[in-house]
C-alpha cells in the first residue's frame, strides 16, 4: 500500500511540478508538445498506482475479515550491506575522477572484496593490484579506451 | 550466376581470409561478453586495423566481429545475470534462473544452438530474400513504424511476471526516462535539470548495467558466505538434441520474427529478443515456467537476437541503409574499403555480394566452434569464490560504463539504476518492462511526431495505411488476449 501511495505521489508530483518545469512547452508542426510523452507516461504510472493502492486497500478490507493484518517491517526486506556497496560505489567514482584510476580502482577493489566477506589478506592484496592492472593494460592498450 | 558464385568462392576461400573471419568472431565474441563494451565499439576498434588489409579480408573480420558480439552478450547474462549487450536483457529473464538451478550448461547449450540456428535462417533469408524484404522495409514510414512500436509495447505484458499493474508501472517508468534529453523535433530540454551532459538522454548501456548487474551486486551482498562459489556446474553447452527438438518451434518463430525486425531500420535487436520472448511464452504449453529458468525462453530470446544480422544487413546490403548503430559503423567500413552497398551493388559487383554472403556463411558455421571455447572459458568464473568475483564484476562493469561515452555522468546513471533496481526487486517489480519502455520510447515518439507532422495533426494517419491498420488489429487482439488471460486468472 505504501509502494503504490508513494508511485501516485511521484506521478503527481512529476505532473504538476517537474514537467511543467523541467519541459519546454514548445508546440511543433503536428500540433503536439515535447510534454505529451513525459504525460503519457506519467498518467499511466499514475492510473497503475492508483489501481494498485485500491487493489491493496481491498486486500487489506478482506485479509483483516479474516485474520489480524501484520505490516512487514522495512529492515526485514532491506539489508545493510548494499549501503555499504553504495558507499564505496560513490567514493570511486570521486576517487576516479579526481584521483585517476590507479588509485581509485584498488582501494575499491579491495574494500569491495572485505564487504563481500574475503579475509585472507594475501588474497585481497594480489586481487587489488593484479585484477585492476589487467583492466587497465586491456582497457588502455588491447582497446584504446584511455581510463585518466 | 553460377560464374559470380565460383568467384566468389575462390575470393574467400583463402587462408587469410578464413582466419581472419575466425578471428573477427572470436573477438566479437569478447566485445559481447565483457559487460558494457559492444558490438558497434568493436567494430569501430578493428577498422582502423583493417586499413592495410585487402577489402575481402577486411570485410571478412568486420562481419566475423558483427556475428560474434550479436551471440556472446547471453554468456554473461546467463552466468552472473548481466546482460552483456542491450540484446541479451531478455535472455537474463530465464538464463540466470537456470544458472541458480545449476543448469548453466543446459542453458548455455540452448542460447548457443538457437542462436546457430537463428543465424543461419537469417542467413538464407538475407541470400534468398534480400530485395523483396529491403522492398518491404521501405515501405515502413513514420505511422508504421509507429503502429509497430504500439504493438511491440504489449511485450510488457509477457515479461511483466506475476503482476501486469507492476508491470506497467515499470514499462512507464521506463518510457519517462526515454524522454530525458533533448526533444527529437524541436530540441527542448527535457528533465536534463541544466546539465549539458544530459541533452544527450540517458545512456542505455549506464541503465542496464546499473539495473541488472549493479543491482545484483547488492542483491549478492546481503547472501553472504565468504569463500562460497557460484552454485553452477563447469558450463560447457551441453545440450541433449532432445531439448533442441523440442524447443526448435520456438527458435524459428524466434528468427522469424528476428529477420522482419531486423530488416526494419531503426528498431534492432533488443525490441526483437523481447518480442519473440512474449510470443514464444504466449504459445507455450508450459507458460507459468517462463522467468523461473525456462530453456525455451533463451531459446526465443537468442535466435531473435541472432536472426536481426542478417535481417539488418538486407537493408544495409540492398539499400544501402543501415538498420542501426552496428551496422551503420559497418557501412561506413565499407565505405572507407571501397565498397558502396545499394542496389548497384547487387547489378554491378553480384560477384562481392556472394562474397560476403560465403564470409558471413562461415562466420555462422565458426560460431558453434569460437562459442563453445568462449563458453568454456567465460564459464571458469564459476571457480571464483564470490568474495573475488563480485568485486570484480564492480569494476568491470564501471569500466565498460565509463569506457562507453568517457563519461563521469555515466557512472552515476548506472549507480542511480543500480539503487532503482535494487529496490525494484525487493519490492517485486519486473526489470525487463523498464527496459522494453525506455528503447521504445524514442522510436515511437519520433515515428508519432513525424507522421503528425506530415498529416498536419490528423491522427488518422495512424490507419491510413494497409501495414499501419495491420498492426493496429494486431495490437487490438494482443491487448484483447492480455484482458482475457488476467481475467481467466482472477477467477
Amino acid at each position: 500500500m505504501l509502494v503504490s501511495a508513494v508511485l501516485l505521489v511521484i506521478s503527481l508530483v512529476t505532473y504538476f511540478l517537474l514537467i511543467p518545469q523541467f519541459v519546454q512547452e514548445n508546440e511543433s508542426l503536428g500540433g503536439m508538445s515535447p510534454r505529451f510523452f513525459p504525460e503519457i507516461g506519467v498518467l499511466i504510472i499514475g492510473f497503475f498506482s492508483f489501481v494498485m493502492l485500491m487493489a491493496s486497500f481491498y486486500a487489506l478490507k478482506v485479509q483483516a475479515r479474516q485474520e489480524p493484518v501484520t505490516i512487514q517491517p522495512a529492515r526485514e526486506n532491506f539489508a545493510l550491506k548494499p549501503l555499504f556497496i553504495v558507499i564505496v560505489f560513490v567514493a570511486f567514482i570521486f576517487s576516479f575522477k579526481y584521483l585517476g584510476y590507479t588509485f581509485a580502482a584498488p582501494a575499491t577493489m579491495a574494500a569491495l572484496m572485505l564487504i563481500f566477506g574475503q579475509r585472507k589478506v594475501l588474497t585481497i592484496v594480489l586481487v587489488s593490484a593484479l585484477i585492476p592492472a589487467l583492466l587497465y593494460v586491456v582497457f588502455n592498450y588491447g582497446l584504446n579506451l584511455p581510463l585518466e | 550466376m553460377i560464374e559470380e558464385i565460383t568467384s566468389a568462392l575462390s575470393l574467400v576461400l583463402e587462408f587469410q581470409n578464413i582466419l581472419a573471419i575466425f578471428i573477427g568472431v572470436a573477438f566479437g565474441v569478447f566485445m559481447g561478453a565483457v559487460p558494457g563494451l559492444t558490438g558497434t565499439m568493436g567494430i569501430a576498434l578493428i577498422i582502423p586495423l583493417t586499413y592495410n588489409f585487402a577489402p575481402i579480408t577486411a570485410f571478412c573480420i568486420l562481419l566475423g566481429a558483427y556475428k560474434g558480439c550479436l551471440f556472446s552478450g547471453c554468456i554473461p547474462a546467463i552466468l552472473i545475470n548481466t546482460p552483456g549487450t542491450p540484446a541479451a536483457a531478455a535472455t537474463v529473464l530465464d538464463g540466470y534462473p537456470l544458472t541458480a538451478k545449476g543448469k548453466a550448461s543446459q542453458a548455455m547449450g540452448m542460447a548457443l544452438w538457437s542462436s546457430v540456428i537463428g543465424d543461419l535462417i537469417s542467413m538464407i533469408a538475407l541470400i534468398f530474400g534480400a530485395v523483396l524484404l529491403a522492398k518491404m522495409a521501405t515501405k515502413f514510414g513514420p505511422p508504421e513504424f509507429a503502429m509497430l512500436v504500439l504493438f511491440s509495447l504489449t511485450i510488457v505484458a509477457g515479461v511483466s511476471g506475476k503482476s501486469l499493474i507492476k508491470g506497467m508501472i515499470a514499462a512507464a517508468f521506463g518510457f519517462l526516462f526515454g524522454t530525458v534529453g533533448l526533444d527529437p523535433m524541436m530540441a527542448s530540454p527535457r528533465f536534463t535539470f541544466g546539465s549539458v551532459t544530459m541533452m544527450n538522454g540517458i545512456s542505455l548501456m549506464a541503465m542496464l548495467i546499473g539495473l541488472f548487474a549493479v543491482s545484483e551486486l547488492f542483491i549478492q551482498s546481503e547472501q553472504l558466505i565468504a569463500g562460497s562459489k557460484q552454485k553452477l556446474e563447469a558450463a560447457k553447452a551441453v545440450l541433449p538434441f532432445k531439448k533442441i527438438r523440442q524447443s526448435i518451434r520456438t527458435i524459428v518463430r524466434g528468427s522469424f520474427i528476428g529477420v522482419v525486425l531486423g530488416s526494419i531500420p531503426g528498431l534492432g535487436a533488443t525490441p526483437a529478443a523481447f518480442l519473440s520472448y512474449s510470443e514464444a511464452k504466449r504459445k507455450s504449453k508450459t507458460p507459468e515456467k517462463f522467468g523461473k529458468g525456462s530453456l525455451e525462453g533463451v531459446a526465443a530470446a537468442e535466435s531473435a537476437n541472432n536472426a536481426t544480422c542478417g535481417g539488418a544487413l538486407i537493408p544495409l546490403l540492398a539499400l544501402g541503409v543501415p538498420g542501426d548503430v552496428t551496422t551503420a559503423v559497418l557501412l561506413g567500413a565499407f565505405l572507407i574499403h571501397g565498397l558502396a552497398p545499394g542496389p548497384a551493388l547487387f547489378a554491378e559487383n553480384l560477384d562481392v555480394v556472394y562474397a560476403l554472403f560465403i564470409s558471413l556463411l562461415i562466420a555462422a558455421l565458426m560460431l558453434p566452434v569460437v562459442g563453445m571455447i568462449a563458453i568454456r572459458i567465460f564459464s571458469q568464473i564459476a571457480r571464483i569464490p564470490k568474495s573475488v568475483l563480485y568485486p570484480i564484476i564492480a569494476i568491470l562493469c564501471t569500466l565498460g560504463v565509463y569506457g562507453f561515452n568517457s563519461s563521469f555522468t555515466d557512472l552515476w546513471i548506472m549507480l542511480g539504476f543500480g539503487i532503482l533496481g535494487y529496490v525494484m526487486r525487493k519490492l517485486e517489480f519486473p526489470l525487463a518492462p523498464m527496459m522494453i519502455g525506455f528503447v521504445l520510447e524514442p522510436i515511437g515518439e519520433i515515428s508519432v511526431r513525424q507522421a503528425l507532422t506530415i498529416s498536419s495533426g490528423s491522427w488518422s494517419v495512424f490507419v491510413s495505411t494497409p501495414i499501419s491498420i495491420l498492426f493496429f488489429v494486431l495490437t487490438l487482439m494482443s491487448a484483447a488476449f492480455v484482458a482475457y488471460k488476467s481475467m481467466k486468472g482472477q477467477k
